[in-house]
């Protein structure tokens, strides 16, 4: 195997061995999608990358991550996690009739952090509405 | 050894990958020997470490590194106070940095396929006395790191 090629193997089964040790956080990052009504809805995979039970909190936000987002919710907004299990949530948000689609963030966060360090992972997810004739 | 199609079917067949965030070891704040700030570069203080992986199949991303907020302080100190936080991080490819303490957020894009693999960062948080000086108690601060997509 040429040396560039050996390289790139061992970078990827790497990836793969740090998959299994930490899970990952918040997946997928970005989406989007239709929907017929005025809400839109995508189910979300948390994780729990650290060593120990933890309580996460989820929030939809605004997709700067600034504030957080009127008219969305998420069905667990504290989940309470094994170390390396994940979990699914759905996150749901309305659609404003004066507007063709809408995107939130949505961010995951440990309830009671331990140090100087708040560690936060983000995504962002669009939803547009189906129009008639459009 | 598997061959390299096999371990990119293997990748490919797993749920999407994400940003995780891991906290390796935690700061420790200490006064400085004027005692006109507060900070983890102090002596026997200790910079925060944590780890930035996972990230390999969901494309490219951004760390954002918020200016810190003082938590927990002695009553009657100015939690106003100004605050600076300092990175470095570190990829596989590439390196990242804030180029010494700033006293705003700041953010780095994490480009390309091995980029995003895994980043290890290291951080420091400061602050100075304000207007009310450095009193003797426990103080913490808080820093706000996020991984999002671009």
């Amino acid at each position: 195997m040429r040396p560039a090629l050996s390289l790139l193997a061992i970078a990827l089964a790497a990836g793969l061995a740090a998959t299994a040790a930490a899970a990952q956080s918040l997946s997928p990052m970005t989406n989007s999608g239709t929907t017929p009504s005025d809400v839109k809805g995508f189910r979300l995979l948390v994780g729990n990358p650290y060593k120990q039970k933890m309580v996460f909190v989820v929030v939809p936000m605004d997709p700067r991550f600034e504030i957080a987002a009127e008219d969305a919710m998420v069905n667990f907004p504290e989940l309470t996690m094994a170390p390396g299990m994940s979990r699914q949530v759905i996150v749901t948000f309305r659609i404003d009739a004066q507007h063709k689609e809408r995107t939130i963030g949505v961010c995951v966060w440990p309830k009671q952090v331990d140090g100087p360090i708040l560690p936060r992972v983000c995504g962002r997810y669009t939803g547009k509405r189906l129009v008639a004739g459009g | 050894m598997w061959p390299l199609s096999l371990v990119l079917l293997v990748l490919m067949s797993t749920p999407a990958l994400a940003c995780a965030l891991a906290l390796d070891v935690g700061g420790v704040l200490r006064a400085s020997p004027g005692g006109d700030r507060v900070g983890s570069d102090e002596a026997n203080g200790r910079a925060a470490t944590f780890i930035v992986s996972n990230a390999l199949l969901a494309g490219d991303f951004r760390i954002t590194v918020a200016r810190p907020v003082i938590v927990d302080a002695p009553a009657g100190f100015d939690r106003s106070a100004p605050t600076y936080v300092s990175y470095t991080a570190s990829g596989l490819l590439s390196s990242y940095g804030s180029g010494g303490y700033v006293d705003h957020q700041t953010s780095f894009d994490v480009t390309g396929l091995l980029s995003a693999l895994s980043v290890i960062m290291t951080l420091n948080n400061r602050f100075t006395s304000g207007a009310s000086g450095i009193f003797p108690g426990h103080y913490a601060t808080t820093t706000t790191v996020t991984c999002a997509p671009l």
